[in-house]
């Protein structure tokens, strides 16, 4: 319940934004915040039932590619073109979860890049339905409560279903089912000895992540309105899975900072040095060798420290 | 399991420098944005020297946003392109006159639409650039035109010409392309193979990925039209080293021609490997020219010899215009992603010159770009009135000078080529 607070609490804070930076910064913040998010959700995947996906773009792209499908092939309005994005995002979860939830580790990962690459290969091979290498374009936003055509209008309501989903995954999260999804990371033999059907605890984890996914997957085709490969692509999942660890796996607030922050990091690089892609990698060595735990693991040093202080000088 | 996150972090470390790995390719132009600075720097004392001419005369900079893939797959050919419209600006010291001076800013779009998106939006709303120019890759053109028009600024496309809907009847009228598109090239290769060159079967090989595939279609169309036969279609995956297998696909003796589309390493081994095959020289070999580009010839030898291409420029066309590109570029041969790069710059410095540096009304700008009319390196150049180029297709065969060098020698020129063509 604490964390529901501060989830609304920073959402009024980063609702002061458009009157603080300019428009191209809200831009830029409105992409952070739907990676960050995306990044927050595979936390419960990666972090949580420690299930190293790296294809769980596929179901950021699917459900975007679903919209964008349903609008220009189809000539479906828009909220019902949602409505098919997210279900197609998710009958592939189902599809896919199942399956892959028998692996562990590795295989887990191997398994996922392996459906990661089937839908992507679908979405560039089958040119004459989706287009191919060159994405859809012209997908127009819809109809809101108020205009979401504008840059401020967007980024409020990236913010509102952000913190919506936010408060979502930190229900789930603090819920039976999510912390019965520590006790399969940690042992899921003990777990299956005392009576939880580990499999189907894991299906729901890989689920509800791609849910999380799918959601943020359709704020980005509406930001972008377009949707390309580059949305499936396995480099995208490798960089939420480089979010979940650099931030700190099981801390969700860890991996939306550093999901977020990767986005902003490598646009103001690219603007500064045509050899950004060392400068990130030198980053997330540095950020994993002397910060093993994440970013999240800085929380409690950083409070033992205050409280250090503050006792000593109660002391004095 | 904390061995396993260790192994994780490995692979992504990998991913990042696989996706580094082409830097040392872009690594060509050095320090890219300084040289734009310095120059503006060198030429800001010319202004104050001559004062008294025009002394109401406002110093005008414009910021031209140069939007190319620096890394990933088609980084070599951002760095070329870069490197093109540097060479241009260059040898006008990024000046127009006294007062009208001109600012690059580069970016890199990866050849990922995403990050082309980002950045071009970096480029108008943060560095305030007056227009942008650029992209190689055709996934990237569709969505930059779409921005393009949403954000009401002038794009200039220098090379993707993959897609035909950017200048087709929907088009922005803030997008202008210099380069050619597919059917600027092919349906007119696949016509003069069969009516002109009077062969009637051929064989097609073409990479498997989009622009492979549109290619080959579109030569196929044409050359079917005019009576020939294509008795096969084989699209080697991209990357391909060993052409054995897909050469031994068809009979080089049911076949009176191959049309080949490959570029870069690839175009390489399979001219070579066509050769091994004994399949050239009897057989000859018809192709857009990105397969004997003017670097890839040496490399190729005896074995390009005859292979007859048809591209919009080539280093041996003999126009004043491109005796200077070919001095600017110390005297080398340049490739068509330079020339492109460098014909973009010049386009566009005629229309800033004609609206003298003015971005307050967009619309001069766009009138004088449609207006151009122009004796490029490749020629007469001009812009039909979707914004797409206007020129000149040149049927060029390799041929080896007196001095052993390979080179290309002219064997036709079909005029004022536009995207509507038809034979």
């Amino acid at each position: 319940m604490k964390r529901v607070l501060i989830v609304i609490a920073v959402g009024f804070l980063l609702a002061v934004l458009p009157f603080i930076v300019s428009g191209y910064w809200l831009g830029l913040i409105t992409q952070a915040v739907i990676l960050g998010g995306f990044a927050m959700g595979l936390d419960l995947l990666v972090g949580f039932a420690r299930m190293p996906s790296i294809g769980h773009s596929t179901f950021f792209g699917l459900s975007g590619y679903g919209v964008a499908l349903a609008v220009t092939r189809f000539d479906v309005a828009i909220w019902p073109a949602v409505g098919i994005g997210l279900l197609l995002s998710l009958i592939a979860a189902l599809l896919f979860g199942p399956l892959a939830v028998r692996m562990r580790g590795l295989a887990f990962l191997t398994i996922t890049l392996a459906f990661g690459q089937l839908t992507w290969g679908l979405t560039t091979r089958w040119s004459s339905f989706t287009n191919g290498e060159n994405g859809i374009p012209g997908i127009s936003r819809p109809s809101f409560l108020w205009d979401i055509e504008t840059v401020v209008g967007y980024f409020y309501f990236t913010l509102l279903i952000a913190i919506a989903i936010s408060i979502f995954i930190i229900i789930f999260a603090e819920s039976p089912v999510g912390i019965s999804l520590l006790g399969v990371r940690n042992s899921d033999t003990r777990m299956s000895a005392l009576g939880y059907n580990i499999h189907s605890r894991r299906t729901i984890a890989f689920v509800v992540a791609a849910a999380v996914g799918a959601m943020y997957g359709i704020l980005n085709v509406f930001y972008n309105k377009f949707i390309g490969p580059g949305s499936l692509s396995w480099q995208l999942s490798a960089q939420m899975l480089l979010s979940v660890v650099v931030g700190g796996p099981v801390s969700l607030w860890g991996p939306f900072l550093a999901g977020s922050g990767i986005v902003i990091l490598k646009t103001m690089l690219i603007g500064t040095t045509q050899r950004w892609p060392m400068v990130l990698g030198l980053l997330y060595v540095v950020s994993v060798v002397f910060l093993p735990g994440g970013i999240a693991s800085l929380l409690p040093k950083v409070r033992a420290r205050f409280e250090k202080m503050f006792r000593g000088r109660v002391t004095e | 399991m904390r061995k396993l996150l260790v192994l994780l972090i490995l692979t992504g470390l990998v991913l990042v420098a696989c996706s580094g790995s082409a830097i040392e390719e872009a690594a060509t132009v050095p320090e890219v944005e300084e040289v734009a600075t310095e120059a503006v720097e060198e030429a800001a004392p010319t202004e104050e020297a001559a004062p008294t001419e025009e002394p109401m005369a406002e110093a005008v900079n414009v910021k031209i946003g140069v939007l190319n893939p620096q890394t990933g797959g088609l980084a070599a050919f951002g760095a070329e392109v870069d490197k093109g419209i540097q060479l241009y600006f260059e040898s006008i010291d990024y000046a127009i006159n006294d007062n009208l001076t001109i600012e690059l800013t580069f970016a890199d779009t990866a050849a990922s639409p995403e990050q082309a998106l980002e950045q071009a939006r970096r480029l108008v709303e943060q560095e305030e650039v007056d227009f942008l120019l650029g992209i190689v890759s055709s996934s990237v053109a569709v969505p930059l035109a779409q921005y393009a028009d949403e954000a009401q600024v002038p794009l200039v496309v220098t090379v993707a010409g993959g897609t035909p809907v950017i200048t087709g009847p929907d088009r922005s009228p803030y997008v202008f392309r210099t380069s050619i598109t597919t059917g600027q090239l092919e349906p007119i290769l696949g016509w003069y193979t069969a009516s002109e060159l009077g062969y009637s079967t051929a064989v097609v090989l073409a990479p498997d990925f989009s622009a492979g595939h549109a290619r080959a279609e579109a030569f196929t169309e044409t050359f079917t039209a005019a009576g020939g036969e294509v008795v096969a279609e084989i699209f080697p995956p991209r990357g391909t080293t060993d052409y054995g297998p897909f050469i031994g696909q068809f009979n080089p003796d049911d076949v009176d021609v191959i049309y080949a589309y490959f570029f870069g390493s690839e175009a390489i081994a399979f001219v070579q490997q066509l050769n091994e095959f004994g399949v050239t020289p009897d057989k000859p070999v018809v192709s857009p020219g990105f397969l004997t580009e003017a670097e890839v010839l040496p490399a190729m030898g005896d074995a390009a010899l005859g292979v007859i291409s048809a591209t919009h420029y080539a280093p041996v066309l003999d126009f004043p215009a491109n005796a200077d590109f070919v001095d600017l570029n110390s005297g080398a041969a340049p490739g068509t992603y330079l020339e492109s790069g460098y014909l973009g710059a010049q386009v566009v410095a005629e229309a800033i010159a004609e609206v003298g540096g003015d971005f307050s009304d967009v619309q001069a700008f766009l009138d004088a770009l449609a207006a151009t009319d122009l004796a490029s390196p490749s020629g007469p150049f001009g812009f039909d009135a979707r914004g797409q180029s206007v020129r000149s297709l040149y049927i060029i065969q390799v041929v080896q000078d007196d001095d052993g060098n390979y080179t290309h020698e002219v064997l036709d020129v079909i005029e004022n080529v536009s995207q509507d063509w038809s034979p």
